[in-house]
């Protein structure tokens, strides 16, 4: 699934398409194909040192046959978004996305020099491994862990305890508090139900569905939680630790709004609100 | 070898005075000691954030005394019947409907024009460099207004029993009354949370005092009578000399040599702690730099600041006067708005490096949490000395409040702070303050049994008690430079006495 996310993210996959339909003048294939084919095709020969998987004419043939009997399988779901379809691996080709390189508009090289690097054999500048589009930082609770490991081996001298230390380090890192113990038991249905209560006692009907429809019932009980001024303001302080701050008022915030944060693992968001306030932040343009 | 005695008779030598047995204590005067445990309510850590709102102040402080002010305020108009209606408990400000008769807890809110306000100075494009600082914020006009505030909104109150109360920005109340026609909340009656409960002597110190104290009543008659010594306003200049020799006099007298043994031996030896309280360092007269004076003209500046214009002398003169004082006596050093340590409130220690010769009575490298002899504090300061708990101040709190109305009554506004529980409302309206977001330090938890504010103009002091049977000594500390005043508070009975030195 990730491979599927780095797709929606660039918009390459429609580049490749125009490719291909210069290219192949015998290629009779219908729109639902799979990029995934393209790239995990155009793999197979590295001609060119840039990481764009260029298709080549002869790695194309497989798709020229008949379309509907792939080597790979797939499940056609159209995504709503794109206006070619795009079907989803399934879950039993699990490395086949591990395999394709994630690619930022950055690291693309234009069409041109795409089809005249095979011929012209140039050297080109290898942008593998420079990130020129600044990534979000997740702060991953495993790569701290990686790292204190890292630096309590450099610094402690004798190596048998540092096993040790590097467990007792991992435990705190992972240690949980008891009403988020309690708060990752709550089911899914627990939240459903909690968000339709209060849906229904509000007396006006939603009028404006569409600015809510992309949300899933999380986003959704997220978002009342920032605006739910008893807790206090919701801008400058990350939803958990709003969340943990009005349980040590004893203010008895819901415990499915930290349900939903646990299981999620969204411990360092901030409201929407506040990102919408703070919008000189980086940001994608269309 | 010659002896002493065959010397005796020239008149140079003496030999040391045979000591008289009537008079106690000939040789060497003990000072009596100390028993201290500094709290750290008002310290910040020192990786703070400031992404944080303000906002989060007025939040934790609504909070954390609204249950209480609601409690005093149903106990207290629970069946008020007027007018054939029945008062009704609100839940927030912005539930109050028009005619009926009901009651509310949030925030006061004073909108006074001549307050300085950042979207005022934003709007009109006045970008002055340093924020001028206003004498007086009220306006005689009457342009005013008092509001109430939580977090769903604003309402402006009004009424007659509103002149009878001191209000400033940041203390919480509940307010009984009605709308009308205007939109505007009639007052009726008003309750603050009233003093928070107090904890009793040596309630942090070790179980052995405690047993003592808990047969007897709190004060204990047969331990030797000690005393506290309170000083601010000390304002060591490097340019004016007007009271240095009141400061030497106050230097004799606090290392209890100053006067006869007599004296010495039954007052002096029993101050066991001196506790400065701000403004030891004068303020900086800064030259005028426009100025046509040559002499005066400021020098090219240098990494953005002028370093010519530093005068170190007033530093080197405050901690000549502490490492002379601390080998016998300990002393609590409190920053003020005049001392180098932060601008914003709660303010931190001043660091060790400005005094080179005392900071070695400072707490050792080994154990870091235990105060030395020389214990730097914060500004408010809570403590717990010789079993009492004592919240002191270097003065900003009560100035600023002092500022909100006309004629301030000083001893009135430190006994409404303490009823309010805030002991800095005024923070961070017009007092500047951290960003706090996960507790505020302002809101009194416990009641203090001392609460000084020092760099006042005069002394004053009172005894307040609270509903349930908490008393607190309020004093008001005057400014050493301008009334050469030391305050002595008694240990066990809470006296005061007020030690007035002059150099003829």
């Amino acid at each position: 699934m990730r491979g599927l996310s780095a797709l929606k993210s660039c918009k390459q996959p429609i580049q490749h398409i125009t490719i291909l339909r210069t290219h192949t003048t015998s290629a009779t294939f219908s729109p639902t194909y799979s990029s995934q084919d393209l790239f995990f095709y155009g793999h197979s020969d590295k001609q060119s040192s840039s990481h764009f998987p260029v298709p080549s004419l002869n790695s194309l043939t497989p798709i020229t046959a008949d379309v509907t009997h792939r080597p790979l399988s797939f499940s056609p779901s159209p995504c709503p978004q794109s206006p070619l379809t795009f079907t989803t691996p399934t879950n039993n080709q699990p490395d086949k996305a591990a395999v394709m390189p994630v690619t930022r508009r950055s690291t693309r090289v234009t069409s041109s020099r795409a089809s005249s690097s095979s011929a012209n054999n140039q050297s080109k500048l290898n942008f593998s491994n420079k990130i020129t589009k600044p990534l979000p930082s997740r702060t991953n609770s495993k790569d701290k862990a990686a790292k204190v490991e890292e630096a309590i081996i450099r610094t402690t001298a004798t190596p048998e305890p540092v096993p040790d230390k590097v467990k007792e380090q991992q435990e705190a890192v992972t240690k949980l508090s008891p009403s988020e113990v309690k708060a990752s038991k709550v089911s899914q249905a627990a939240i459903n139900r909690y968000w339709k209560g209060i849906e229904d006692s509000r007396l006006a009907k939603e009028v404006h569905k569409k600015h809510t429809s992309g949300l899933s019932t999380g986003e959704k009980v997220l978002r009342y939680w920032d605006v739910s001024s008893q807790f206090g303001p919701c801008v400058g302080i990350t939803r958990l630790k709003r969340w943990q701050r009005a349980e040590r008022l004893g203010l008895n915030p819901p415990v499915e709004v930290l349900a939903v944060i646990v299981k999620e693992g969204r411990g360092e968001e901030r409201a929407h609100l506040d990102e919408l306030l703070n919008s000189a932040a980086v940001g994608e343009r269309e | 070898m010659v002896k002493l005695e065959d010397i005796a008779d020239l008149g140079l030598l003496q030999a040391p005075l045979k000591a008289d047995p009537t008079t106690k204590a000939a040789t060497a005067l003990e000072r009596v000691p100390s028993n201290y445990k500094s709290l750290d309510t008002f310290a910040l850590p020192k990786d703070r954030q400031y992404q944080q709102q303000f906002a989060d102040i007025y939040f934790l402080r609504l909070t954390k005394i609204k249950p209480a002010v609601e409690q005093i305020a149903y106990e207290a108009w629970e069946d008020t019947v007027l007018g054939g209606d029945n008062a009704k408990k609100v839940e927030r400000v912005l539930d109050v409907r028009q005619g009926e008769l009901c009651w509310v807890a949030g925030t006061v809110y004073m909108d006074m024009p001549l307050k300085p306000s950042i979207l005022e100075d934003v709007s009109k494009d006045r970008w002055i460099s340093a924020p001028t600082s206003v004498d007086h914020y009220y306006s005689e006009d009457g342009r005013d207004q008092i509001m109430l505030e939580d977090d769903s909104g604003r309402i402006r109150l009004v009424g007659e029993p509103l002149k009878n109360y001191f209000l400033v920005t940041g203390c919480i109340i509940a307010v009984m009354g009605t709308e009308n026609a205007n939109g505007e909340f009639e007052v009726i009656d008003l309750k603050f949370a009233d003093l928070p409960p107090q904890p009793p002597r040596w309630a942090l110190s070790d179980k052995d005092k405690k047993t003592k104290s808990e047969d007897l009543s709190m004060i204990d008659i047969s331990a030797p009578s000690k005393r506290i010594a309170i000083v601010s306003g000390l304002g060591f200049s490097g340019s004016s000399t007007a009271y240095s020799a009141e400061l030497k006099v106050l230097k004799e007298y606090l290392a209890a040599q100053a006067l006869d043994a007599k004296t010495q031996s039954s007052e002096q030896s029993k101050i066991s702690r001196l506790i400065i309280a701000g403004n030891s360092i004068a303020e900086a007269t800064s030259s005028d730099p426009h100025s046509n004076n040559p002499s005066t003209k400021t020098h090219t500046k240098k990494y953005g600041y002028d370093a010519s214009s530093y005068n170190p002398l007033p530093s080197q003169l405050l901690d000549s006067f502490l490492s002379e004082l601390l080998p016998s006596l300990p002393i609590t050093l409190l920053p003020g708005p005049n001392d180098p340590a932060n601008s914003s409130y709660p303010q931190q220690p001043i660091h060790s490096a400005m005094f080179p010769e005392s900071r070695y009575y400072g707490p050792t490298p080994s154990l870091p949490d235990e105060p030395g002899w020389l214990d730097a504090t914060t500004n408010p300061f809570e403590s717990e000395i010789e079993g009492w708990r004592v919240l002191g101040t270097s003065g900003q709190n009560l100035d600023d409040i002092c500022k909100y109305m006309d004629n301030p009554d000083r001893l009135g506004l430190m006994e409404a702070m303490c009823r309010w529980r805030c002991s800095a409302p005024t923070a961070p309206d017009t007092l500047w303050s951290y960003p706090f977001q996960d507790d505020e330090p302002f809101v009194m938890k416990e009641c203090p049994h001392l609460y000084f504010v020092g760099s006042q103009p005069k002394f004053d002091s009172k005894v307040i008690e609270g509903p349930d049977g908490q008393m607190v000594r309020l004093i008001l500390v005057p400014k050493f430079s301008e009334t050469r005043e030391v305050v002595l508070v008694d240990t066990e009975t809470m006296e005061l006495s007020v030690v007035r030195l002059s150099a003829e």
